[in-house]
């Protein structure tokens, strides 16, 4: 860099000078006349009450989302049909694709509007967790369907809850699970989302060490499972744990059941498998997987709801339907209570309990859900089949 | 070659509004400036159906994305624009200064301004470590490097415990209030405001650098490395400036956006965002500064706007870079093709 | 870290190395040939591969396939694969013929700088997986399964399957047309030509429109043979499938020296075997880091790959 002379500094300064000056004023403007307490009071509500579905309705998750919304929009379109007296309540949705970088302003755009009497979703932790602020300062209910990261309940205090089991409770039954199975060998595998990770991480914790014969992770996308499939050979196990969704899972049974030394290993997973398009893409493979979900299926809950879904969607239930379902639905109960502001409705999600479809939703003080029931699962004839509670 | 049987009318913005600025007097342009300056400061107030984006909050959109990229774009120039290196892997310094805001103003409490300059001083370092094997190279493997480095930062960050994992870190800490104007989790606008001035900050700082020695070094570069080199110029130096110094941009501009989201994962750094941000830069005319930062906030405003598409928003992205390129490769509004010439000693504009 | 499982598991792992290297080889083709010709990355050859999964797809669902079938006799399953290859091929060929005209023509006959065809590039493929997302409703979609996939034979710890050997086979056989028709064809030579010194070639009366054209249609049949492949051996897509594997393959591309043929092939089965290997001793969540790092590493210290730029030598 060149050496500046005095007179050239000087210019330079006085430039600057000025610059900074007129920079202050217009900021100093701004700042006088509009920088009182940031918004003018809000108003009241000027049509109907809106529940809002966050998640992805499009982008790589879109399929998942989509399922999520489909339940949320039958719930409240159930509740309009028949709500009587009780106020109409409006389905909105915001599409976040998933994605953490575009939940908050589409949260902050949400609880702008004073219509917005809660929050079904976020689909996945890291949007979720983007946004919990936002709805915390606003005081608006937020009930997750499927968002598994364990510091959620922290960031998002007293507004957040969540339908899907905590790892606390899912992990030991599915340790528990495999370790039962006859002189149980497994292998653990996890997909190094939010879910599986802290899945595969509690079972690891709670399955005693002698049965655990190896591990390891693959991503989300995953679709070349075979070195993977050699350490299942290598490890010599017998049962196959998969923390993670059924996509990957489906994939990898497959290429397990191909393997002559690994076709018969038993293969365990999560509520992230339970899902018929899982049998669809594993086909024959899918047979005898066994997986475990704090739920009933809606088909196994409610034949007539499963129909009615199916006329109206053109598809079959999928993973986490049933959870946005009954999320929605305890929103509109409270609703129906005559709850209407957003304070009234947190409170009543906080201490009463909501008897869904295929569950019953009641929060601890944390979010959490307070009912630790967990459930048995099994493929069997191409269908997922109900064994029992796992006590 | 055959000339293209479409003639699109040959529209130039810059040197449109250049021929205006030359005839303005000095307080003319004082003002001018001074007006638009207050422009974007007002702009979270001018809100409205037709401007404003309605699904998403248009101050918060005004924050991220159209103030990151603006910021990030001006500072991706740096390196793509003006000194010709293709860089793919810029996303890489924004994590880094994202994630040094999280972990040490998690972990240690460290004020907000230290970790804005410390993610910074790493990013610039990662530049460094970087930049000096790889900026030997030319081109398109200087680009792939750049490409892996970028992955290879996200795929850590997944993998290593504290960074927090695929899950991420959350809490993180808010910048301390300026002059009484608190910095609240549902009020993007002083964030806003702040990447506002910060980036006029730099845009400030790099007027100043574009009329020395650097500034020419790096044109000289890009216009043709070979010639640059027998003219005595340091290339190899000049190039690692110019990568560490775009590096520093896009890690304090990280570390600001972590103060606002408070919650981040090792995802909001991939791939897309390095390509983003090019878009940005190539979009908006590469080399020019004010066309840079004019696309990216274009490219940050749109998508958003065309929310109302929703499913289809992506498509019709593509579909407009593709036109675009096409139409105008040399940008929206496109650098100079003859470069201004300053006199050395006083620092003015010498006419040709 | 396990490295015993090397030794123990060493010909099964090596025998799904090349085999996913071979079908990273079809596809890193596409990548070299378009680099060689134009010295531009291709960034949309991945939704090329995409499209021809789908077109797998539809060819078996036109067929009536389910996937609860038994499956099909060899006979059959020769008649019925060469059938979707082929449909595959044309679709992929296609589509990268038009997507050269659309998205690169102009931008070439203009000379306008890289980076503009390299925006123009990203955009096509933004543009075509959300296209392909839009209409698979962004779901996953099985492929029936053909060919009985019981093992053959052993060799070692290595499960040799049917369908592995329809894909070495193939893929092999592929690449020694391909080396004919660069060595031997007129277009073939054109291709060389210009990718050596394209002004010369102008001069020397070589098309360069033409052989452009051939270079992406040579390119997007071997993606949608490579699509074919694929299919037969994972049986599932998705509308971002092309995303994962092609930046495989075109670190492949690179790390066998980018514009050469041969190349490519060498840099598609040494990263199939290096993927495979580090999958199985780091762990498969290491995989693409140790991936991104050879490629750094390769292009540090020997950044024209393993067999330097340039197909004028494909001789070598």
């Amino acid at each position: 860099m060149e050496i500046l002379c005095p007179r050239e500094i000087e210019r330079g300064v006085m430039s600057l000078v000025k610059k900074t000056i007129g920079v202050a004023a217009s900021v100093a403007v701004a700042f006088a006349t509009f920088v009182a307490p940031a918004q003018a009071a809000p108003v009241g509500c000027d049509g109907d009450l809106k529940l809002v579905f966050q998640g992805a309705l499009t982008g790589p998750a879109a399929q998942t989302g989509i399922g999520e919304y489909n339940g949320f929009k039958l719930a409240v379109l159930q509740y309009n049909e028949k709500r009587g007296s009780s106020p109409k309540v409006e389905p909105g949705f915001i599409d976040t694709q998933a994605d953490p970088a575009q939940s908050p302003a589409l949260a902050l755009a949400t609880v702008n509007d004073q219509c917005v009497i809660g929050v079904v979703g976020g689909m996945y932790s890291g949007e979720t967790r983007a946004a919990l602020p936002i709805y915390l300062k606003a005081a608006v209910p937020v009930i997750s369907p499927s968002a598994t990261n364990a510091t959620l309940p922290t960031v998002g205090g007293d507004v957040f809850h969540r339908v899907v089991a905590n790892d606390d409770v899912q992990g030991p039954a599915l340790a528990k699970l495999a370790g039962n199975q006859p002189n149980a060998k497994v292998f653990i595998v996890d997909d190094q989302t939010t879910y599986g990770k802290d899945l595969s991480t509690t079972v690891k914790k709670t399955l005693a060490k002698a049965k655990q014969v190896g591990s390891d992770s693959v991503t989300e996308g995953t679709t070349n499972f075979s070195s993977v499939v050699a350490k299942v050979k290598k490890s010599g196990a017998n049962t196959v744990f998969y923390g993670g969704y059924y996509p990957e899972a489906a994939k990898f049974v497959k290429q397990l059941r191909d393997n002559a030394a690994t076709k018969n290993v038993k293969f365990i997973a999560g509520d992230g498998v339970l899902d018929n398009e899982y049998i669809k893409l594993a086909k024959k493979n899918a047979e005898g997987t066994s997986m475990t979900a704090p739920y009933i299926p809606m088909e196994r809950a409610d034949k007539k709801l499963t129909a009615i879904y199916k006329k109206e969607f053109g598809v079959a239930p999928a993973v986490y339907t049933l959870e946005t379902y009954n999320a929605a639905g305890f929103f509109l109960a409270a609703v129906k209570a005559g709850k209407t502001d957003r304070l009234a409705i947190l409170d009543y999600i906080n201490k009463t309990s909501y008897k869904g479809v295929g569950q019953t939703l009641k929060f601890d003080a944390k979010g959490e859900p307070a009912t630790k029931v967990m459930n048995e699962f099994i493929v069997k004839n191409g269908k997922i089949e109900y064994v029992g509670a796992i006590k | 070659m055959s000339t293209s049987k479409i003639s699109i009318p040959k529209f130039n913005l810059r040197d449109k509004f250049g021929d205006w600025w030359e005839g303005t007097t000095r307080n003319q342009r004082i003002i001018f400036r001074v007006l638009l300056i207050a422009f974007f400061y007002i702009l979270p107030f001018l809100d409205n159906p037709v401007f404003g984006t309605t699904e998403s909050d248009f101050s918060s959109v005004l924050f991220y994305p159209m103030g990151m990229y603006v910021l990030m774009a001006i500072g991706l120039n740096i390196v793509v624009g003006k000194s010709g290196i293709l860089d793919l892997g810029y996303v890489a310094f924004f994590a880094i200064g994202a994630y040094t805001h999280a972990i040490l103003g998690l972990s240690f409490g460290f004020n907000f301004w230290v970790n804005v300059v410390l993610g910074m001083a790493f990013a610039m370092f990662a530049g460094v470590l970087l930049g000096l094997p790889a900026l030997r190279l030319r081109g398109d493997y200087l680009a792939i490097i750049t490409l892996g480095f970028g992955e290879i930062v996200r795929i850590v960050a997944i993998n290593v415990n504290f960074t927090g994992g695929a899950a991420g870190l959350a809490g993180i800490p808010a910048p301390p209030s300026i002059f009484g104007v608190e910095f609240l989790v549902d009020d993007p606008r002083p964030y806003y405001w702040l990447v506002l001035t910060l980036t006029l900050l730099v845009i400030w700082a790099y007027m100043r650098l574009i009329k020395r020695r650097p500034g020419r070094a790096w044109e000289a570069i890009r216009e043709d490395e070979d010639v640059a080199e027998f003219m005595g110029i340091a290339t190899t130096k000049y190039k690692l400036w110019a990568f560490v110094l775009g590096g520093a941009i896009g890690g304090g501009a990280g570390a600001v956006y972590a103060s606002q989201v408070t919650s981040i994962v090792p995802e909001l750094f991939d791939l897309n965002v390095s390509i983003m941000i090019l878009a940005c830069v190539v979009f908006g005319g590469m080399g020019n500064l004010w066309g840079v930062a004019f696309g990216a906030a274009l490219l940050g405003y749109f998508p958003e706007k065309l929310r109302f598409l929703s499913d289809t928003r992506i498509l019709f992205f593509g579909l407009l870079m593709v036109v675009m390129m096409n139409i105008r490769p040399d940008g929206i509004i496109p650098r100079k093709k003859r470069e201004k010439v300053y006199d050395k000693n006083t620092g003015k504009e010498v006419s040709r | 870290m396990d490295f015993s499982i090397v030794v123990s598991e060493f010909a099964s792992l090596f025998l799904d190395g090349i085999v996913v290297g071979a079908i990273y080889a079809l596809v890193a083709l596409g990548y070299t040939l378009v680099y060689g010709v134009l010295r531009l990355i291709n960034f949309a050859h991945s939704e090329i591969f995409m499209l021809g999964t789908f077109a797998c797809l539809g060819v078996t669902m036109l067929l009536g396939y389910t996937g609860y079938e038994e499956p099909i006799g060899i006979g059959l399953f020769l008649v019925t694969f060469i059938l979707i290859t082929v449909v595959a091929a044309v679709a992929s060929g296609s589509a990268a013929m038009l997507l050269e005209v659309v998205a690169y023509r102009r931008l070439r006959r203009k000379g306008a700088n890289r980076l503009s065809s390299l925006i123009s590039a990203i955009g096509a493929s933004f543009f075509l997986v959300e296209l392909f997302r839009l209409l698979t409703d962004s779901k996953d979609w099985d492929f029936p399964r053909l060919l009985d996939k019981n093992s053959l034979f052993e060799v070692s710890s290595a499960y040799v399957t049917a369908d592995k050997l329809v894909v070495l086979i193939g893929a092999f056989g592929l690449m020694f047309a391909l080396d004919r028709i660069i060595q031997g064809t007129r277009l073939g030579r054109g291709i060389r030509a210009v990718s050596q010194d394209e002004k010369t070639a102008v001069l020397m009366g070589v098309d360069v429109d033409k052989v452009i054209a051939f270079t992406f249609l040579l390119g997007g049949v071997l993606a949608g043979v490579a699509s074919a492949f694929y299919m037969l051996f994972y049986e599932a897509t998705k509308f971002n499938v092309g995303f994962l594997l092609g930046i495989s393959a075109f670190t492949a591309a690179v790390l066998g020296g980018i514009g050469n043929i041969r190349g490519a092939l060498a840099g598609s089965f040494a990263l199939g075997l290096i993927q495979q290997f580090s999958s199985a001793i780091l762990g498969y969540n290491w995989r693409d880091v140790v991936t991104f790092l050879i490629l750094v590493l390769v292009l540090l210290f020997k950044p024209t790959g393993l067999f330097g730029e340039a197909i004028q030598r494909a001789r070598v």
